[in-house]
C-alpha cells in the first residue's frame, strides 16, 4: 500500500513537486502545506509532477484548485504534469481540467513557463 | 449500438467494396484450406481410396461454405452475425476415426449429423449457463484455441515430420520468408497492404517454394490435370448410425460448442470497443449455425465442422471483420466445390507456407485470450482456474500418451489440449465459486481509517467476485468521497456501515451513518471558494461522488441515513 510522499526539486529555477502514492483526505493536508509554503515564498510558478500518483480524492483536488486560484491572483500558474489514467479521469469527470494546464511531463511544463 | 474499435478498418456492420470483399474472402479461404488435410488423414487411416478423399474435400467446401455464410447472418434465429468461418476441424477427428474404423464413411456422416442435432439443442439452453463461462474461463478457452494450433503449426514451420525430426533448412527458410513478409506488411503496411498481408505473404511463400523446389512441378501439375468443372456427388456414401458412437460424437460436439463460445466471445470483443461481458444471444445463434452446419455435413458427406480460430486471428490481424467477408468466403468455397482446377491451388499449398500462416494467426488468438482474461480483476481463485487449466491443457502436448489410459468413452473429452483445458476451466470455476458470498459488509471509522482501508477491502473483494477493475475503482472512489465528506457531516468519532452487493450486471454499495442526507450539487463549486475548506469541501466531495456513480439516492430512518450508490457492471 502506497503512502503519499512529496519530493521538492528546483529545475531551471522552477519548483517542481513530485508526488507519489494516494492523495486522500489525510494526505492532501501535506500537499496543501507543501504548496502553501512555496506560495508564501512568493514562488509564482509551480509544477506538480503526478506521474506516481495512483489516486486523487476531492480533498486533493480542492487543495490543487485553491493553490491554482492563489497563484492566478499573483499572475502565476500551477501546472500539472504526467497524470495517470485514473487521475486524468478525476479531472475530466469533474470538469477541473478546464482550469489547469496539463502536460505529459514536467520538462514540457517547465518549457512552457520559460516561453 | 456498439462502438467500432479504432484498429478495425472494416467493422462487422460495414460493407467493403466488392473487389475488396472478394479478396478478403479469398484470404480467409487460404487459411481454411489448411484444414483440408484432415479428410485426407481420415481417409488414409480407415483405408478408403484417394478418390474418396477428393470427394470429402469437395463436400467439405460445400458444407463449410454453407455454414460460414450462415454464421455471418445477423437476422433470424440462426447465425451469430460475425465473420467466424467454419472448417472440418480437429475437434471431430478422434471421434471420426473411431466411427470410420467401426463402420466406414457412412457411420462418420450419420454420427456427424447426430452431433449437429445435439449442438443445435445445446444452443437453445446455453443462454442460461452464463455463470459457468465468466471471462477467465472463456479467455482461457480462447488462449488455448491458439495454443492448440501450435503443435500443428510449428513442425510445418521448421520442416519437421515423422522422417525429418530436426529443423530442415530449406522449408524453414521458406516459412521464415512467408512469416516475415506477412508480419512486415501487417506491422508497417498501410491501408490495403495490412488488409491483404496474409495473402501477400502466402503468394510470396508459394513463389519461393516453387523457386526452391519445395513446390514441385508434379504437384503444380495437379492444377492442370484437374477438371475445370464438375458437379460434386452429394451424399455418395449415405449415413448409418450406432449407439456406441454416441458418446464420442456428443463429446466432440460439446467441445466444439465450447470452442464456438470462446471464438464468438473473441468476435464480440474485437468488434466492440466497449465490450464488457459475453453476450449469450449471439453465442446461442452462432452455436445453432454450427449445429446446422454439422447436420449439413452429415447429409452432404463431409466431416464434422467447428469454428476456425485461425480465421478470427486473421480478422484481428488485418482489421477486417465485416460479415460481408463471411458471405464472400462462404460463397467462394461453395463455388470451388464445382471447379476442381481452382480448388487444387489450395490443395497443393506448401507445408512451410501453412506453418507460417498458422503461426501468424496464432499470435493474435493468444493475445485475444489474454485480454479477455485480464478484463476482470484476478484473485487467487481465478489464478488457479486459469493457471491449472493451461498447465493441464499443455500437458496433453508436452507429454503425449499421458491420457491414453483413460476410459475410451471419456477419451474424446481429453482428446486435445483445448479439450483438457476447457474441461479443467469449467470444473475449476464451478469448484472455486463455492462459498463466494455476493454480499460483503464492513465498517469505516472516519477518525481512524484512511482511503487505504477501502482500497484493501474492495480490491480483495473485487478480485473474489471477478468484477471489472474500472467499476470497482469507481466504487472505491465514491466511498472515499464519503470519507472526505465525513468531517463536514459530523461523522468524526462515529462509524459508517458499508455493505456492497454484486452480481454480473450490478454493483450496489450502501452506506449507513448517523446524520442527515447531504445536498448533491449539479455543478462544481466555484474555484474562488476552494480556499475555504468548510465552504467547499463537502459540496466538492458530494459533486465528485455523483460523477462516479450511475445512480444515487438517500433514505432516512431512526435518525440514520442510508446512501445508496449504484454502479452498472
Amino acid at each position: 500500500m502506497s503512502k503519499m510522499e512529496i519530493i521538492h526539486r528546483l529545475i531551471e529555477d522552477i519548483p517542481v513537486i513530485i508526488v507519489s502514492g494516494k492523495i486522500d483526505a489525510v494526505s492532501s493536508k501535506d500537499l496543501g502545506n507543501a504548496l502553501a509554503g512555496l506560495i508564501d515564498e512568493n514562488k509564482r510558478f509551480l509544477v506538480v509532477d503526478m506521474e506516481k500518483v495512483e489516486y486523487l480524492s476531492s480533498s486533493g483536488l480542492r487543495v490543487l484548485m485553491a493553490s491554482l486560484n492563489k497563484l492566478k491572483n499573483m499572475d502565476g500558474d500551477l501546472l500539472l504534469a504526467a497524470l495517470q489514467p485514473f487521475v486524468k479521469d478525476v479531472f475530466s469527470l469533474t470538469g477541473a481540467n478546464r482550469f489547469f494546464s496539463i502536460y505529459p511531463n514536467h520538462d514540457e511544463a517547465i518549457k512552457n513557463i520559460k516561453k | 449500438m456498439t462502438r467500432k474499435p479504432t484498429n478495425l478498418i472494416y467493422g462487422v456492420d460495414e460493407k467493403p467494396p466488392l473487389a475488396t470483399t472478394l479478396l478478403l474472402g479469398l484470404q480467409h479461404i487460404f487459411i481454411l484450406s489448411i484444414a483440408f488435410i484432415f479428410p485426407v488423414v481420415i481417409v488414409k487411416e480407415i483405408g478408403a481410396s484417394p478418390e474418396d478423399a477428393q470427394n470429402l474435400i469437395c463436400m467439405a467446401m460445400l458444407a463449410t461454405g454453407f455454414s460460414t455464410a450462415l454464421q455471418a447472418f445477423n437476422k433470424g434465429p440462426v447465425g451469430s452475425g460475425y465473420l467466424c468461418p467454419l472448417l472440418n476441424g480437429p475437434a471431430f477427428v478422434p471421434a471420426s476415426l473411431l466411427a470410420g474404423k467401426a463402420g466406414g464413411l457412412a457411420l462418420i456422416f450419420g454420427m456427424t449429423a447426430i452431433a449437429g442435432v445435439f449442438e443445435a439443442l445445446f444452443s437453445q439452453v446455453v443462454s442460461r449457463m452464463r455463470k459457468f463461462f465468466p471471462p477467465e474461463v472463456t479467455g482461457t478457452v480462447v488462449l488455448m484455441v491458439g495454443v492448440e494450433v501450435i503443435p500443428i503449426a510449428v513442425p510445418k514451420f521448421f520442416g519437421v515430420d515423422s522422417i525429418h525430426t530436426s529443423i530442415q533448412a530449406l522449408p524453414f527458410f521458406v516459412a521464415l520468408i512467408t512469416l516475415a513478409v506477412t508480419a512486415g506488411f501487417n506491422v508497417w503496411g498501410k491501408g490495403k497492404m495490412r488488409l491483404y498481408s496474409l495473402l501477400i505473404g502466402m503468394v510470396t511463400g508459394y513463389a519461393v517454394s516453387f523457386a526452391t523446389g519445395i513446390l514441385t512441378i508434379d504437384q503444380a501439375r495437379l492444377i492442370f490435370d484437374s477438371a475445370s468443372f464438375q458437379i460434386p456427388e452429394i451424399g455418395k456414401f449415405g449415413m448409418s448410425f450406432s449407439a456406441v458412437m454416441l458418446v464420442p460424437f456428443l463429446v466432440a460436439a460439446l467441445s466444439s460448442a465450447l470452442k464456438t463460445m470462446g471464438d464468438l466471445t473473441t468476435c464480440q470483443k474485437i468488434n466492440n470497443a466497449d465490450w464488457k461481458r459475453i453476450e449469450m444471444r449471439s453465442i446461442g445463434r452462432g452455436m445453432l449455425a454450427c449445429g446446422a452446419g454439422n447436420i449439413a455435413s452429415g447429409l452432404l458427406g463431409a466431416l464434422g465442422q467447428s469454428v476456425s480460430s485461425s480465421n478470427i486471428g486473421l480478422s484481428i490481424a488485418t482489421g477486417a471483420t465485416s460479415r460481408q467477408i463471411g458471405y464472400a468466403a462462404g460463397g467462394i468455397l461453395m463455388l470451388l466445390a464445382f471447379f476442381p482446377k481452382l480448388a487444387a491451388i489450395f490443395v497443393i499449398m506448401p507445408t512451410p507456407v501453412m506453418g507460417a500462416s498458422l503461426i501468424f494467426t496464432v499470435c493474435f488468438m493468444i493475445m485475444a485470450g489474454i485480454q479477455i482474461i485480464m478484463s476482470r480483476m484476478i484473485d487467487s481463485r481465478k489464478t488457479f482456474v486459469v493457471g491449472l487449466s493451461i498447465i493441464f491443457g499443455l500437458s496433453y502436448d508436452a507429454l503425449p500418451g499421458l491420457y491414453a489410459g483413460v476410459d475410451p468413452m471419456l477419451r474424446p473429452m481429453l482428446s486435445s489440449s483445448l479439450a483438457v483445458a476447457t474441461i479443467c476451466a469449467v470444473l475449476l470455476n464451478v469448484f472455486f465459486r463455492l462459498g463466494i458470498s455476493q454480499k460483503m459488509e464492513f465498517e469505516i471509522d472516519p477518525a481512524a481509517d484512511t482511503s487505504e482501508k477501502i482500497f484493501q477491502v474492495m480490491e480483495k473483494q473485487g478480485g473474489i467476485w471477478g468484477a471489472r477493475r474500472d467499476v470497482i475503482m469507481n466504487c472505491i472512489a465514491a466511498m472515499n468521497e464519503l470519507l472526505d465528506a465525513a468531517p463536514f457531516l459530523g461523522l468524526m468519532g462515529k462509524k459508517i456501515s458499508m455493505s456492497v452487493q454484486f452480481d454480473e450486471f450490478n454493483l450496489d454499495a450502501r452506506a449507513v451513518y448517523e446524520g442527515k442526507p447531504f445536498e448533491i450539487p449539479v455543478a462544481m463549486p466555484r474555484i474562488d471558494f476552494m480556499h475555504d475548506e468548510k465552504a467547499s469541501a463537502l459540496s466538492l466531495a458530494a459533486f465528485t461522488m455523483s460523477r462516479y456513480v450511475d445512480r444515487m439516492s438517500f433514505s432516512e430512518r431512526d435518525g440514520k441515513t442510508e446512501l445508496h450508490m449504484h454502479f452498472e457492471h
